[in-house]
């Protein structure tokens, strides 16, 4: 599942644009109008320019005080696990030459 | 009605495709990819990937993979396409890394190269857009146009509502396997928006689809669905059952052990749980420590998912071990045999219809290695048509007023599922079950479905592919791959040696030696 923080979001769609499900719609915010259809893949977190966007597993699978987040900072993708909304976690990888 | 025309029409632009576009601007003839999302994330590749499967490293032969192959598809395999797509990927790897791919140049597995590939699809996406002009995104690909030979594609614009035609000299479907067929108990392994619809197409379209019977169902960490290879065959680290016995040594020591092909690996947990010794683990206690640092960047690079789940969890590696289930069954060519039939050029049996990557059937584990170099292949092959194309489009009258089509597609989950070798029946199928199901889609298949028009054209797809499946597994009278394929009234392991192809309109089955 995803978790949009409204006040961070700038409304800008790139998460509608890049979901590869096309499982987001955006309104006045972003929403996962088909939740059958996240593949948990992370594409519109680390697209995200606002960071407002994390993952989270299933209810059925763990517990939802955490979260990833994942922004492209140079290049390098850093990867980040907050519980209840503290950072908990960093890990980076490259991924460009 | 507008019309497009070009050289060739890719449907698709993941994996197969963006590389299809690179190598038709090679041969110099134009190309325009249409796809139902945007080329930068859409595919399998959405996620990134650890390592291209299927490369040939220093001192390993061609014949060596067909060998590789061979026994992972436990004999079911072409020759001449193994061969023919293990000497592309070299070239397929050189263009991603001159567009900023990092390869590692080591080995993973026994044909895998390693790389850091989070980014592996907005690089094909630059690569594609750099090799044309004419991307149509938010396109659903609904019917192909033929007329001796494929002519055209009719495409749906999602966000206008509007019918392109794509008039081309070749159509390549690059549009991946299916998913969503059957429910998902978890987070699904495939991506949930590939609904089979290159195999729709070219059902529809009278191409010849093959050993769709074949089906692949993934032995993944339970829940979250991860890859289980890198662990388990990359680190040495053994399944065992809740008794703690090394169940792949003790009892499948005849079909390679904890080495096994990839259908025993996913058959062998899925007894042991009939058994009643559940849960099953990778032991991982085993693992040297400094390696579960880079296990944990590995998954990062495919499957962030991972990272979250541990962490949420609360998993020690070094402690607590990992479970394992196979997850519900798919159709993809990227990992069975299952899929569009093509020749040697990877074209199909309508003439001037191409299919690459996980939409072309023949080759087990072939991979993204193996998609990108079928992209390359069917791209080259399609470059040496001349023809004439005076293929008039006809007006398309689409309507989405309807049984909704969620309605539709829960019941096919559900009869797949219950008849058709599921997970909640342990993917075993007979002749009766499969029969009911088959009974079942079809009535699915006559209701006129409705709602939003990207969902009522993926169950429509899905309903199509699955009825095709179906037939298939109907007609092999035996058990040839547990679990991908396992009858009850068929118990016994077969060692057979033909595939089964189908070919809607005609008779529907029909049997082919492999040579």
């Amino acid at each position: 599942m995803i978790k949009v923080y409204r006040e961070k979001c700038i409304s800008c769609g790139k998460c509608e644009r890049v979901c590869p499900s096309s499982a987001i719609k955006m309104n006045e915010f972003p929403e996962l109008a088909y939740p059958d259809k996240c593949w948990h893949c992370a594409a519109c977190i680390k697209e995200c320019p606002a960071k407002a966007i994390t993952l989270l597993l299933p209810p059925h699978v763990g517990d939802q005080r955490y979260e990833l987040l994942a922004w492209k900072d140079g290049k390098e993708m850093v990867f980040q696990i907050l519980f209840e909304g503290e950072v908990v976690e960093e890990k980076r990888i490259l991924v460009r030459k | 009605m507008e019309v497009i025309n070009t050289d060739l029409a890719i449907v698709g632009g993941g994996t197969a495709g963006c590389l299809a576009a690179y190598q038709a601007k090679k041969e110099g003839i134009e190309s325009v990819i249409i796809d139902k999302a945007n080329i930068r994330r859409s595919g399998c590749l959405a996620p990134g990937v650890n390592a291209i499967y299927s490369y040939l490293h220093e001192g390993d032969k061609p014949e060596d993979y067909y060998e590789f192959v061979k026994f992972q598809g436990m004999g079911l395999v072409r020759r001449d396409l193994a061969l023919t797509l293990i000497k592309e990927v070299g070239y397929a790897v050189k263009i991603l890394e001159e567009y900023g791919l990092p390869i590692l140049w080591e080995r993973q597995g026994r044909f895998g190269l390693r790389i850091y590939g989070e980014h592996i699809k907005p690089i094909l996406a630059d690569i594609a857009r750099d090799s044309t002009e004419n991307v149509l995104e938010y396109h659903y690909s609904v019917k192909l146009g033929v007329e001796d030979g494929v002519c055209g594609v009719y495409a749906f614009d999602l966000k206008n509502e509007e019918i392109v035609f794509v008039k081309a000299k070749a159509v390549l479907i690059a549009t991946g396997g299916a998913s969503g067929l059957y429910s998902s108990y978890t987070v699904p392994w495939y991506p949930p928006g590939n609904a089979g619809s290159g195999f729709s197409l070219a059902i529809r379209a009278g191409a010849e689809m093959t050993s769709l019977e074949i089906r692949f169902i993934p032995p993944r960490i339970k829940d979250v669905n991860s890859p289980i290879g890198v662990t388990a065959v990359g680190l040495k680290a053994p399944l065992i059952n809740s008794k703690g016995e090394e169940f792949m040594k003790k009892k499948y020591a005849e079909f390679g052990g904890e080495t096994a092909p990839i259908a025993i690996r996913a058959y062998a947990p899925t007894k042991e749980i009939l058994e009643g010794n559940f849960p099953i683990y990778l032991d991982t206690r085993g693992v040297e420590e400094d390696k579960f640092e880079e296990l944990i960047k590995l998954y990062l690079n495919a499957w962030p998912l991972f990272y979250l789940f541990v962490k949420a969890r609360g998993i020690d590696l070094k402690e607590k071990l990992l479970e394992v289930q196979p997850s519900e069954p798919y159709l993809t060519a990227s990992h069975t045999i299952a899929g569009i039939w093509v020749d040697e050029r990877r074209m199909t049996s309508v003439k001037y219809l191409f299919a690459a990557g996980d939409a072309a059937g023949g080759v087990p584990l072939k991979h993204v290695g193996g998609a990108l170099a079928e992209g390359i292949i069917a791209a080259r092959e399609a470059a040496k048509i001349k023809r004439t194309n005076d293929y008039k489009p006809e007006e398309l009258k689409l309507e989405f007023e309807g049984y909704y089509w969620k309605n539709a597609e829960e019941r096919m989950k559900f009869v797949l599922d219950h008849y058709a070798g599921g997970l909640p029946r342990f993917y075993i199928y007979n002749e009766a079950s499969a029969s009911y199901a088959l009974s079942e889609v079809e009535k699915l298949l006559k209701l006129k479905l409705g709602g939003e028009p990207l969902r009522v054209f993926e169950t429509r797809d899905r309903l199509v592919v699955a009825k095709a499946m179906l037939h298939h597994m109907i007609e092999r009278r035996e058990t040839r791959m547990p679990p991908f394929q396992m009858r009850s009234d068929y118990p016994e392991l077969s060692n057979s040696n033909y595939m089964l192809v189908s070919k809607f309109g005609e008779k529907v089955t029909f049997r082919r030696e492999y040579v």
